[in-house]
């Protein structure tokens, strides 16, 4: 996934007013056969959060193995790095959830 | 104004290395214009339904690109909505049909997917997601997975019962001869098949296929009797995450009541459907959006047999549906109708529906974002 610098730094706005929001797991599934780019991660868990906020949204869920993930569990918004493919080497950030 | 189907054509689906995008849809809008019994000169317009011939090929502007290969030099439109291209293309063909423009028009799905690797595919088809959705290295497997996930949560469906979808279309399947996978599969093969998103197996997903279909439609009289009595589309939010449910595809639901109002049926008139099942969760759900199923119903409908050919209910999926006649995703939406549109004249074959008078399509983008519905109607 390639982004150019003048879409990275429109996007960074929205990551850093997620970073420490807090919600729960609806559902997770764990993505095992990837897109390109995202092969050195998999397998990886992929959830639907339920923000506090009360906004849902899609996220990676980290530092925590797929199968000891349960619904409901509290998780935390946390900055992390995206696979990067830009020649330009700019460090790419995105939002994922730890276990809160 | 009536819309009757003239003639159609699907070509073999699969890996077909040695074809190009050209000479597939070459071949299989001569085969089209052959089965509708008339000339290309005979076409008013072209709508050809793909999604990713720009991404795969830097291909764009398909419209001068297939008109040149019917010979033609008509008005020609491209038309994208991610796995419901084809779908997309045969409405806006309707549309201009209904408005008069056109009398005769042939609509070309199509899509050449096997000459690239699995992971390029998978990243491709996420262009029909959203950039949120890209960020987290979720596939479509992924996103399908997580509906799989809150259907289960909610009615208790295990993956045994869902495996039916996948074995009911395998067994259709193997009664095509266009079909990528012409052969059956049993619940403990899918069962055992390798996890591609969890509870997703291998044996729940529809393949990476080539293929292309053509129709030709008119508002003139035709001797073919299958005419189009509903054609229908609706949108939901682009992220799954934004739906109001996650049981149930709104998209479909939506089209759905249209479809059925302007054809004036009933879901319990339907004899036969082709249903977008890219994963075998796809189509439990779709079976109770378009009301053939009460809400949790579905996949214990498909499993006890009342969807598989020669029940006497409604049948669902007799070309083996994405999961086993395979999914060319701009070709598919056209598919579904030249599948229905021989079910109707009782031209299926092995496959033959017993009486089928009614017949629906259901061609969905991405996770639920668009979907596209066509009823259609035979007087043999």
């Amino acid at each position: 996934m390639t982004y150019s610098p003048v879409q990275m730094w429109r996007r960074q706005k929205d990551i850093s007013s997620l970073i420490g929001q807090q919600g729960h797991i609806l559902f997770a599934t764990n993505v095992r056969i990837p897109p390109s780019g995202f092969a050195e991660m998999a397998p990886y868990a992929v959830g639907i959060i339920q923000l506090d906020s009360g906004e849902k949204m899609i996220g990676q869920i980290v530092d925590t193995p797929y199968e000891a993930l349960v619904v409901g569990q509290k998780v935390r918004a946390v900055p992390r790095r995206l696979p990067n493919t830009d020649p330009e080497g700019i460090i790419h950030y995105t939002i994922k959830f730890v276990a809160a | 104004m009536k819309i009757h189907v003239l003639g159609g054509n699907t070509s073999k689906f699969g890996e077909l290395w040695d074809t190009s995008p050209r000479e597939l849809g070459r071949q299989t809008m001569k085969k089209a214009l052959q089965s509708a019994g008339i000339e290309a000169r005979g076409i008013d317009a072209l709508f050809v339904g793909n999604m990713l011939s720009g991404i795969f090929g830097n291909q764009e502007n398909l419209g001068a690109f297939y008109a040149e290969e019917l010979g033609v030099q008509v008005p020609a439109f491209r038309l994208e909505a991610a796995c419901a291209s084809g779908g997309l293309a045969l409405h806006s063909a309707v549309n201009a049909l209904l408005a008069g423009i056109y009398e005769t028009v042939m609509v070309l799905g199509i899509e050449k997917m096997t000459d690239h690797q699995q992971d390029v595919v998978s990243s491709a088809l996420m262009a029909a997601g959203s950039d949120e959705e890209r960020q987290t290295g979720i596939t479509f497997p992924g996103l399908y997975a997580l509906l799989t996930q809150a259907y289960m949560q909610e009615y208790g469906m295990t993956e045994a019962d869902l495996a039916a979808v996948a074995v009911k279309n395998h067994y259709h399947g193997s009664h095509n001869p266009n079909a990528q996978f012409r052969f059956p599969v049993t619940v403990e093969q899918v069962l055992l098949s390798a996890k591609v998103a969890d509870p997703l197996k291998l044996l729940d997903c529809s393949p990476i296929s080539d293929g292309a279909s053509a129709v030709i439609l008119s508002t003139k009289k035709h001797k073919s009797k299958v005419e189009i009595i509903a054609s229908t589309m609706a949108t939901d939010t682009l992220s799954l995450s934004d739906r109001s449910s996650f049981t149930s595809l709104g998209a479909v639901v939506r089209a759905a009541a249209k479809a059925y109002k302007a054809a004036g049926i009933q879901p319990k008139d339907v004899d036969v459907a082709e249903i977008h099942d890219c994963f075998s969760i796809a189509e439990v759900i779709a079976s109770e959006d378009l009301g053939f199923s009460k809400k949790g119903h579905g996949a214990l409908d498909i499993a006890s047999g009342k969807r598989t050919l020669g029940s006497g209910e409604v049948i669902l999926n007799s070309s083996g549906g994405l999961k086993a006649c395979g999914h060319p995703v701009g070709a598919t939406g056209v598919k579904q109708m030249v599948e229905i549109m021989e079910q109707l004249q009782g031209k299926a074959g092995d496959r033959q529906v017993h009486k089928a008078k009614v017949g629906l399509t259901h061609n969905v983008a991405g996770s639920g974002s668009q979907a596209v519905i066509h009823i259609l109607k035979g007087s043999i």
